[in-house]
């Protein structure tokens, strides 16, 4: 599945690195209503991201009316091209704030990317 | 036309922010302080390891190391061996005590080997070898 396991100092394991980092608390459900706003959340998104690597793609779900709650709501899903360029993505955005926010960044898995569920 | 893409503020915190100026990004500890440090899984784990052994003996010697393995699954008890005065000297705790003395002898030895740095505690007396 091409899963690799990062190793802590303290010989525990991390969840498992994948191509795709998930960035929860990063962004809230008034900001990503605004079509302005999410527009420029998703470009910063793309530019921070392109930093580290090659990134396939950026999802942002965000309420519709017909689905006011989609699978991975007010999370950041970033597809890199890469597991490396997804750790460093995932590194460096990991602690870092986020419009004032502290972000957290984890990995999930291709499977359940590829099949739409971004809470893992 | 088109419009000039307006120069926009990106919501991520600058890096630069987690550096304090002034300060060094990367200490160096005084190698009088360095062996405190180890980063080497292998012998950290060596470490925990040596940490539960520890407690185990604290706790026997306090009288608490509970073994609950059921009466009819533990295995026999060897022959009793008495000192000259009749007292018995293979009990359970000293038993106990001997095996966990040993691991820990072996955990200390396996540290010394692997880290150069490792400070054997005090009371640790290297085995006489038996031949």
């Amino acid at each position: 599945l091409g899963v690799s396991v990062a190793l802590n100092p303290l010989g525990g394991a991390l969840a498992a690195t994948t191509r795709i980092v998930v960035l929860t608390d990063a962004v809230s459900a008034e900001e990503i209503v605004d079509p302005q706003e999410y527009e420029d959340i998703l470009a910063d998104m793309k530019d921070e991201a392109a930093r580290h690597g090659l990134c396939n793609n950026v999802l942002i779900p965000r309420p519709t009316p017909e689905n006011p709650n989609p699978p991975g709501m007010c999370k950041v899903v970033m597809e890199f091209n890469d597991v490396n360029s997804a750790v460093k993505a995932r590194n460096a955005m990991h602690g870092r704030k986020f419009a004032g926010r502290v972000v957290n960044a984890t990995f999930l898995t291709e499977e359940a990317y590829f099949s739409g569920r971004y809470d893992g | 036309g088109e419009a000039a893409p307006r120069k926009r503020r990106s919501r991520w915190e600058p890096e630069e922010a987690k550096v304090i100026p002034g300060l060094p990004t990367a200490i160096t500890l005084p190698p009088s302080l360095a062996h405190l440090v180890d980063i080497n899984p292998e012998t950290l784990e060596l470490q925990m390891q040596l940490n539960t052994i520890n407690q185990r003996i604290a706790l026997l010697q306090a009288g608490k190391l509970l073994d609950d393995t059921p009466p009819e699954q533990r295995s026999p008890s060897p022959e009793p061996i008495y000192n000259e005065f009749g007292v018995r000297l293979n009990t359970r705790e000293q038993r106990i005590r001997e095996k966990l003395q040993d691991r820990r002898t072996e955990l200390i030895l396996e540290l010394i080997k692997k880290n150069p740095n490792y400070k054997p505690p005090a009371d640790f007396r290297p085995p006489k070898k038996t031949r």
